[in-house]
């Protein structure tokens, strides 16, 4: 019998451990109703230099499965994040990440959308 | 006995003061660090900072001080970021506040604003641009503490 590889699992190993692990947010494409599912999320903050001063501001981090969208995202889509209410993001960044499975970006947020 | 205050923390005060009377909701940061960043509840605002050079006046009785004050504004987390509207009417407040009255009750001999730039590096996520002020002003001779302000009043 031969021994399964690792390559013919990792999608199927991420998307179980996004539905396992991840973190419930809202993607909303431009032209597509919201979507809400599980993935993962950094809610980090960092430090940002700036001329002479620094300030901190979030530099939160997401993951999206390709297999789920597979058009790259683009600043016009809009995501929420129930950790952070009131605020609405649009992607900013977007990479695909190390597997090739994914798409990995930072986001901007929206003021008053 | 009041505390000794150099000359120019004397100034710095005086700026901040005038800059209030303006803005009251922008909020002035003297003495803090690189360490020490802005975030939530601190926007809008500014860090200043100050580097002063010393001169023997021409009649030899009083030193002359031209201090170079830097600001750099933060508006937060804005849609344009960079020099934006926010910091760009907030620089211009500041500067219209130090012209109104240019030498700052008498105490200063003038005070100019330079110029305004983007901050370098800027920020996606926080809004940020410096601008610089050039005060001038008289201390006794020897003395960085005293100002000598307009009609020989003394600021000690």
């Amino acid at each position: 019998m031969p021994l399964p590889d690792l390559e013919s699992r990792t999608d199927m190993l991420f998307s179980k451990s996004d539905q396992l692990l991840g973190d419930t947010i809202t993607v909303k494409p431009p032209s597509s109703a919201p979507i809400a599912l599980k993935t993962h999320v950094s809610h980090r903050d960092k430090t940002r230099m700036l001329d002479f001063s620094t300030a901190t501001a979030q530099d939160i981090l997401i993951e999206l499965d390709k297999v789920l969208f597979p058009t790259k995202p683009n600043s016009t889509w809009r995501i929420t994040l129930p950790r952070l209410p009131g605020r609405v993001f649009a992607p900013r960044e977007v990479n695909t990440d190390d597997s090739g499975f994914r798409w990995e970006f930072g986001v901007t947020e929206v003021p008053g959308a | 006995m009041p505390e000794p205050v150099a000359a120019v923390r004397k100034v710095q005060a005086a700026i901040m003061g005038a800059i209030a009377v303006v803005r009251s909701d922008l909020t002035g940061y003297a003495d803090r660090s690189t360490a020490e960043p802005l975030s939530d509840g601190e926007w809008p605002g500014y860090v200043i900072r100050y580097e002063v050079k010393f001169n023997l006046s021409p009649e030899l009785g009083q030193f002359f001080n031209d201090a170079l004050f830097t600001f750099e504004v933060q508006s937060g987390n804005t849609a344009g970021a960079s020099l934006d509207q926010i910091n760009q009417q907030a620089i211009t407040d500041i500067s219209n506040a130090l012209q109104a009255d240019p030498t700052l009750g008498g105490m200063l001999e003038d005070i100019q604003p330079v110029g305004s730039d983007n901050s370098q590096p800027d920020s996606a996520d926080v809004g940020s641009a410096v601008l610089q002020v050039r005060a001038t002003y008289y201390t006794l001779v020897r003395n960085h503490e005293v100002i000598v302000g307009h009609g020989g009043q003394l600021f000690p």
